[in-house]
């Protein structure tokens, strides 16, 4: 409580501008903007964040690991901003930046504590052939706070009728686990972000709609939906991305299945929600490759909140 | 901490907004005079602590300093007296079930009297949730069935959507279809419950003491012995186990067919089933394993058969 009280009274999320002077080199017509961007408390430089003039137009430029960036803009331009799905926005408005000119900005932000993020409910289907013996491992990038059945080095499996699985005797309809995990946020590309911008009032719809082209059934669908929609609908926008299938693989667990499956589809979704509308307009909606079941089908799906 | 200065600076629109939505200041600086009775460093505050409920004066409620060195409670007509040093910046207050608050940041001036009167928000009331209870319908024959659910408190969430009812296709392989041709596993529904404390649940000590290293395979023979199958097993331990390994020690308890009845939701089934199991799952976590004794709680194993409803749904008492 005291501590959060300070807080509110040191200056943060707020620019600074170090310099503004002419420079021959820059091109007539245009200004070099550049500056780092730092917590207001710890100096941690701020990575992966985006500064420039327009999210629409997608000028824009990503920080470095140093926090620092560097973009050529044109001097007729006025608004210059910063953002981060962490550290939220610091808008300039107004700014008079002037042909051949280098400015300097530094952006500095409120502090954020990156608390390891729960990667929860990832559950696996497996359907193939009834008695099919099948091994599945996970290479967790978290660590592991819970499986079921009782994940012990693998699962080793046999598939019975309908899509359901034995272990150990015992029928199962997936195979669950959960982790917690550092550094889960937002995969971002270098020049966009592949996601979605949602008014939670259409998130059933929504999520039908990107499971159905992802390939889920009905019924992994309806466990989807009904795990994650509620907590999707606690706010009234959310930012929303899919990883899919490799990137999962690369940011949330491996696998490896013996047998290798014919057709294997990993759906793990991150998001994070607001109360106020802040469309963050560099998202770009992605494409993602048919899925087709066929043979030996493993599906697995699990999702994450950023707070 | 570094300090910044002489900086221009702009709140985004969103900072902005979030800030308005305080409708009422939380403290109010009525006045800040000099006065001669007090020694060099000193400072009075004086005020009152209203309720933002009412407006009604606050009793016993505790106002400090930052660093607690000086405090007292308010009397009964809500007022409070501190002598403070110029060097404090900060008064507390608090009082059971209101928010507290703080005046951050004040240059109190030797010598000085200031008022200062706090207005207090109650917390928010605990609602229980009712979390995920779902509806599993089975048939060995297709038949079309209609559900009507009257949740003790708010509906939050339904899937498919509970519109007034749920009309459902009950197929022989236990998957139920809506008149939108979509198919579900079950039906699902979220809830905020108003009268679930009513119901001395959890007061009453019935159930069980579980160290939650095994809570495993306690859900595992319980829920077996009720008459759960496999599918139905799994999802509830699937669902609930994450959420009781939070805790060391948790007191759980079932609600069965009546008592969810009475306490959660009652359900409205037509054609009425030949064999309805509802099962609520009450759990309250705590560091240490609890002292109060505890009833185990023993259940007739449900049977199946013919037209077949099972629903399982849970809460966290906090």
């Amino acid at each position: 409580m005291v501590n959060t009280v300070y807080a509110e009274f040191i200056p943060t999320q707020i620019y600074q501008v170090i310099s503004d002077v002419k420079a021959d080199s820059i091109p007539a017509g245009m200004c070099l903007v550049k500056g780092k961007v730092y917590e207001g408390y710890s100096q941690n430089p701020v990575e992966l964040a985006f500064v420039g003039t327009s999210y629409v137009e997608r000028k824009y430029v990503i920080t470095n690991e140093k926090g620092e960036y560097e973009m050529l803009i044109g001097a007729s331009d006025t608004l210059f901003y910063f953002y981060h799905s962490s550290y939220g926005e610091i808008l300039i408005t107004d700014f008079d930046f002037k042909s051949q000119h280098v400015v300097t900005i530094d952006f500095i932000t409120k502090e954020v504590v990156e608390a390891p993020i729960m990667v929860e409910k990832p559950v696996i289907y497996l359907y193939g052939e009834e008695n099919l013996r099948v091994k599945v491992q996970l290479d967790f990038k978290g660590d592991l706070l819970f499986s079921y059945p009782s994940y012990d080095q693998g699962w080793d499996c046999r598939i019975l009728e309908k899509g359901k699985i034995e272990v150990d005797r015992n029928v199962y309809p997936y195979l669950f686990w959960e982790s917690k995990q550092e550094n889960l946020n937002f995969k971002l590309n270098i020049g966009s972000v592949d996601g979605f911008y949602i008014n939670t009032d259409s998130t059933i719809h929504f999520l039908e709609q990107k499971l159905t082209l992802l390939g889920l059934n009905f019924t992994e669908m309806t466990d989807f939906i009904t795990y994650w929609a509620p907590r999707m609908e606690k706010f009234q926008f959310a930012t929303v991305q899919f990883l899919i299938d490799d990137s999962y693989d690369k940011n949330i667990a491996g696998i490896q299945v013996s047998p290798k499956p014919d057709a294997q589809r990993r759906i793990f979704m991150i998001f994070q929600g607001y109360d106020q509308n802040v469309p963050p307009n560099f998202l770009v909606e992605p494409s993602w490759l048919d899925f087709e079941r066929k043979g030996f089908t493993l599906i697995e799906w699990g999702g994450a909140e950023l707070n | 901490m570094k300090l910044i200065i002489g900086l221009l600076f702009i709140l985004s629109s969103f900072t902005l907004k979030a800030k308005s939505l305080i409708a009422i200041a939380p403290y109010q600086i009525i006045s800040d005079v000099k006065t001669n009775d007090l020694e060099a460093g000193q400072v009075r505050v004086v005020g009152t602590i209203f309720s933002s409920v009412d407006g009604s004066k606050i009793n016993r409620a505790f106002v400090s300093t930052l660093d607690n060195r000086v405090k007292t409670f308010s009397d009964s007509i809500g007022h409070y007296e501190l002598i403070i040093h110029d060097s404090d910046t900060s008064i507390f207050v608090y009082v059971d079930n209101y928010a507290e608050v703080a005046l951050p940041r004040y240059d109190f001036k030797t010598g000085h009297t200031v008022t200062i009167n706090f207005t207090l928000s109650p917390e928010k009331t605990p609602i229980e949730v009712a979390f995920k209870p779902v509806i599993y319908l089975y048939s060995e024959r297709p038949l079309t069935a209609t559900l009507n659910l009257n949740v003790y408190g708010v509906l939050t969430f339904s899937y498919p959507n509970y519109d007034k009812g749920w009309a459902i296709r009950v197929n022989e392989k236990g998957t139920l279809e809506a008149s939108n041709g979509r198919h579900y596993p079950y039906l699902f529904w979220e809830g905020n419950l108003t009268n679930l404390s009513a119901s001395q649940s959890v007061e009453n000590k019935q159930g069980w003491v579980i160290q939650t290293d095994s809570i495993v395979s306690f859900l595992e023979n319980q829920l077996t012995l009720i008459g759960l199958n496999s599918i139905e097993k799994t999802d509830l331990i699937t669902f609930w186990v994450p959420r009781i390994l939070i805790h060391k020690f948790v007191h759980i308890q079932f609600l069965l067919t009546d008592a969810y009845e009475q306490f959660i939701a009652e359900l409205e089934i037509n054609p009425n089933p030949t064999a309805l199991l509802r099962l609520y799952l009450l759990f309250k976590g705590y560091s240490e394993r609890p002292t109060f004794q505890t009833i185990p709680q023993s259940f007739e194993t449900f049977e199946r058969f013919g037209f077949t409803v099972v629903e399982w749904g849970g809460s966290e008492l906090k």
